[in-house]
């Protein structure tokens, strides 16, 4: 699904020059869950969005299912966007004037997905999130755990191939996290890939494999199992 | 997808009310000024139009070129020859207005204003609608008299009057043989009353209507369809030569204008009544436009101000896909209702300030809403003032990427160059109009208190009505109204100041060669041997009138030369080619005749400065002072004494009403007459005080919820600020500093450009006043701005600067 060929990005201000990513290859395959470690600054979050084609790449390739995206322009990318990505992060990242209910019809709206059509959507994709009780309320009327887990609705409402998380659980408590982690695995058991950059070495292990990264390298891939070696290694 | 535009626009609005507010209060003051002023252009420019034909009427005038006399009127016997000659003229009418005339109904006498006399076609010729007589025929015989309803319900309280009896001015009875539909308001015509122009030989002489120097008429004709203006008037130059042959004046020229245009771009002496003017119409346009604008921009930086609030719902709905040109549709739908809300508010502001508009502008201004093409007009308005308002915002609000934004490295710095240039344009713009309302009242001043070279206070004045004459009664009234001891002394005169004079006739210094060419144009006024004492005019030489000049027998075959005394302005003697000094004992030669046979010889006793006879916006003519005859007793002037007038104007009320039981009494204060010369300009100094009132308003409207976002922006700030030591007057000269210097910069242009246009809108006054008079405008004008601006960010950043800083760092 995903091929990064030697993918650098550099952030350039009036006196510094950041290497983000220094010559990225790593490639993911349908159905896989990967999950992105490493400490801060080292590329993580600057890959998820080179991934969500919301930044672009100063060199290199990036294949998106067998399509070079990497010289796309702004419009195009948003059309690939919102068809086969949905997004999580962090900081939920909900509009605060619009109901959860609206908030998951978000991406339906840009879709033109017809009013009927996305009413069962969201409807269903609320109930399967456990949040249908809410659908009229404000986000900021909800707990963090609760607008996460609407975070995911609306990630997930359109069916993307592809789902990217930054962090999804970095606000939450360990139970509310727990929940939202069981919630991605079972989509990604349902057939969708998932990439999700985490601090946390627990919440790494829901994924089928690990990559680690540093000053915008990817150091090491492991497949969940291999880990305690690999840290041995560093160590 | 509207619905969910329509969804988060009405809550982003309730949402954030200081910003609403701000913005719609501002907007729906530029669309209310806007609305008003269209309202009063499309009146403005709808005068005239409604005639049958309109676009084929065109009033003939003249114009005089060496007495600088550009009449809307012209002489009795033009039309006829005029429709003579030129086949192309399918029809010509002629009005003359005459005024206030004493109208006596029964045992009632009243002074009856807008009356004409009119050619017997008046009516056919503009399609007036008749309720009763026939428009054909009303004004055939010399006795016939035709009403407006209006006149009809004033003098007999009825319209069923046809057959009824007026004696007019004492001097003839007057058959009601028709009555007519009222003029609509939007006309350059008054007339209310038409007499039939058969009249004119019998009451003021065989040949009146054969005399080319009598310009008194109002003349239209009708062209034939499908011929050129234009054409017709190039061959009006050898008119008047063929018909007058010898006795054809110089310089001057009959001319035609179109009769939908007169209301508008025609200023010419004698005209019906003042005009409005283009000018006029297009300074309020602009400035109005200049309040909406000032209004747009404030949206325009309150929106981008804020873009960091909104940067983050620009990013999550890019990264769920929306695209940028559904984003500018959502803040470009933001705006329009935004702007809907603020247009329904300018609705009923308009609702509210339209009467007292209408009223101050003497003009029946209204708001149909249920008028289709008004509704569509408002509602166009809305959709462009929110596009226009909502552009710039929509653009660059979703210009955002959604991978800084969401990372929370964007900030609103982008468009702050953009957002204090348009802070520098609204008090530049506000800076403007405060000093043209200055210039403007300046003017006014002046106008009041300038030197007139005469005393014109504690004057009233009584005019005569037409037809009337006072001779044989003046000097009764005289004796009986000096007698009161309020009363200093009472003149007469063919003309009173605050009026224009029209009079004048060619004058020829003695000694120069007996021919027409040398004649020189010099305006005349009648005057009583003691009217310059009246109005204290001071000399230059010479001495005033005496009693036994003020009468002269009229040169005859017998007597063809007689002699008299006249006392000439300084003008009038510069261009007789004397110095003060040399006029006096010389002879000024007025010829009588066209043959040059019959003279009045004046020796000039007398020169006087050249006086603000008129108002300031006519030029001092070159004048001479000469005896009145029987004509001239038109205005009489009483110098009241100091104190308390009352008395003395019921004693004068008294006397007239006995004296002269045919001529209502009528006074006024001459002081009121010269204010009304300067109504036009004292109702713009007032609309110019209230625009750019508004525009102040707005403008510091805006600047308000500026500095609100930039001293919350700054809480941060000014909180590590004040841990480190920095006083609460430190922060808030920090904060007001910086809009202080764009202040300063928007009066460093709106000086030249103010200076400019009010230099242009002097030039209206032969006599301004001088720039040393209103410099000081500008200094007052940057200072009130200042003030505005500094009490409006010391609000904010006084609450800033005095909280404690904890509270600001805890922000964060």
């Amino acid at each position: 699904m995903i091929k990064l060929h030697n993918l650098s990005k550099v952030y350039r201000t009036s006196d510094i020059e950041t290497t983000a990513l220094d010559a990225v290859n790593l490639e993911i395959d349908n159905g896989e869950f990967v999950a992105v470690m490493g400490p801060s600054g080292c590329g993580k979050s600057t890959l998820l969005n080179v991934l969500g084609m919301l930044d672009t790449p100063d060199s290199g390739s990036y294949t998106f299912i067998d399509q070079d995206v990497s010289k796309r322009s702004e419009r195009e990318l948003a059309t690939v966007r919102k068809q086969n990505i949905g997004f999580i992060f962090q900081s939920f990242n909900l509009i605060d004037e619009l109901t959860v209910a609206e908030n998951v019809a978000l991406p339906l709206l840009y879709q033109k997905t017809p009013a009927g059509v996305r009413d069962q959507a969201v409807r269903e994709v609320l109930e399967r999130v456990k949040i249908a009780h809410r659908s009229d309320h404000r986000p900021q009327q909800l707990s963090g755990g609760q607008q996460q887990r609407v975070a995911v609705a609306r990630a997930v409402v359109t069916q993307p191939k592809l789902i990217l998380a930054d962090e999804p659980t970095g606000n939450l408590d360990t139970t509310n996290g727990e929940e939202v982690l069981n919630l991605l695995e079972q989509l990604n058991s349902e057939g969708t890939t998932i990439v999700m950059v985490t601090h946390d070495r627990g919440h790494a292990d829901h994924a089928s494999r690990v990559v680690n990264m540093l000053d915008g390298r990817v150091l090491s891939e492991n497949v969940v199992g291999m880990q305690a070696a690999s840290e041995a290694q560093h160590a | 997808m509207l619905k969910n535009y329509l969804k988060i626009a009405l809550r982003n609005i309730t949402g954030n009310p200081l910003f609403s507010a701000i913005n719609i209060i501002g907007l729906s003051i530029g669309l209310a000024c806007c609305i008003i002023i269209t309202l009063y252009v499309q009146y403005e420019t709808s005068y005239d139009k409604h005639w049958q034909d309109a676009d084929r009427i065109h009033r003939v005038t003249r114009d005089f070129f060496s007495n600088d006399l550009e009449l809307a009127t012209i002489a009795p016997p033009i039309a006829p020859l005029l429709k003579q000659d030129y086949p192309e003229i399918e029809d010509i009418t002629r009005l003359m207005n005459i005024g206030t005339t004493a109208f006596t109904i029964g045992e009632k006498t009243v002074n009856e204003e807008a009356v004409v006399i009119a050619d017997s076609n008046v009516f056919d010729f503009f399609q007036l609608e008749f309720v009763a007589g026939e428009p054909a025929t009303a004004l055939t015989a010399p006795t016939n008299i035709v009403l407006s309803e209006r006149a009809a319900e004033r003098l007999f309280g009825s319209t069923d009057v046809m057959g009824e009896t007026i004696n007019v001015a004492g001097q003839a009875d007057f058959t009601v043989t028709g009555i007519f539909r009222d003029l609509p308001d939007n006309t350059h015509m008054a007339f209310e009353t038409a007499m039939s122009i058969s009249v004119i030989p019998l009451m003021m002489g065989p040949d009146a209507l054969e005399r080319w120097g009598s310009n008194n008429f109002h003349t239209y004709l009708r062209l034939e369809p499908g011929f050129d203006p234009d054409e017709l008037e190039a061959k009006f130059v050898d008119f008047i030569i063929r018909h007058r042959g010898e006795d054809a004046p110089d310089g001057t020229a009959i001319n035609l204008q179109p009769l939908t245009g007169i209301h508008l771009t025609s200023n010419r002496d004698s005209e019906w009544q003042p005009n409005g003017s283009l000018a006029a119409v297009y300074t309020f346009s602009a400035v109005a436009l200049v309040v909406l604008l000032i209004a747009v921009v404030n949206f325009m930086n309150l929106t981008t101000a804020r873009s960091t609030q909104r940067a983050k719902e620009v990013g999550i709905r890019k990264v769920v896909g929306a695209d940028r040109s559904q984003l500018i549709l959502q803040f470009l739908g933001e705006s329009v209702l935004l702007t809907a809300v603020a247009m329904l508010l300018a609705l009923a502001l308009v609702e509210l300030a339209l009467p007292s508009f209408a009223a101050f502008l003497e003009k029946p201004i209204t708001l149909s809403l249920t008028n289709p093409p008004t509704l569509v007009t408002l509602i166009g308005g809305t959709v462009i003032v929110g596009i226009l308002a909502g552009t710039y915002p929509a653009f660059y609000l979703s210009h955002f990427r959604p991978a800084a934004v969401l990372k929370g490295t964007v900030s609103g710095s982008g468009s702050a160059l953009l957002r204090r240039a348009l802070v520098v344009f609204q008090f530049a713009t506000s800076i403007a109009l405060l000093i043209a309302t200055g210039v403007v009242m300046a003017q006014m001043h002046y106008a009041r208190t300038v030197d007139l070279g005469y005393e014109k206070e504690r004057n009233l004045v009584h005019s005569l009505p037409f037809f009337a004459d006072l001779w044989g009664l003046y000097t009764p009234l005289k004796t009986e109204l000096e007698a009161h001891p309020d009363i200093e002394s009472v003149v007469y005169s063919s003309r009173i100041p605050s009026q224009q004079n029209l009079d004048s006739s060619g004058y020829l210094a003695a000694g120069t060669q007996e021919v027409l060419e040398n004649t020189v144009g010099i305006s005349d006024i009648k005057v009583d041997w003691q009217w310059f004492d009246h109005y204290d005019v001071e000399f230059l030489a010479g001495r005033s009138f005496r009693e036994n000049e003020m009468k002269i027998e009229q040169p005859s075959e017998e007597q063809p030369v007689v002699k008299a005394a006249t006392v000439l302005n300084e003008s009038a003697a510069r261009r007789l080619g004397w110095s003060p000094e040399e006029a006096l004992g010389k002879i000024v030669r007025e010829p009588q005749d066209s043959d040059l046979t019959l003279w009045i010889d004046r020796e000039v006793v007398g020169v006087i400065p050249d006086i603000h006879f008129s108002s300031l916006h006519d030029e001092m003519k070159a004048t001479l002072y000469a005896e009145p005859n029987d004509r001239y007793q038109r205005h009489i002037s009483v110098k009241l004494a100091p104190g308390d007038p009352g008395e003395a104007i019921r004693h004068f009320e008294d006397v007239w009403t006995r004296l002269v039981p045919n001529d209502p009494v009528n006074w006024e204060f001459l002081d009121d007459r010269f204010d009304a010369r300067y109504r036009a300009e004292g109702r713009q100094a007032q609309m110019f005080a209230i625009f750019s009132g508004f525009a102040i308003f707005v403008a510091t409207l805006g600047l308000f919820g500026l500095a609100s976002f930039t001293t919350e922006r700054r809480t941060k700030e000014i909180g590590i600020r004040k841990v480190m030591g920095a006083s609460a007057r430190n922060i808030v000269m920090l904060l007001t500093s910086d809009f202080t210097k764009l202040v300063l910069l928007a009066n460093v242009i709106a000086w030249p450009v103010a200076y400019y246009f009010m230099s242009q809108w002097l030039t209206r006054f032969v006599y301004k006043a001088p720039f040393t008079e209103w410099a000081w405008l500008f200094v007052a004008s940057a200072l009130v701005a200042l003030a505005a601006a500094w009490l409006t960010i010391a609000l904010q950043a006084g609450r800033a600067a005095t909280a404690r800083p904890v509270m600001a760092l805890r922000y964060e």
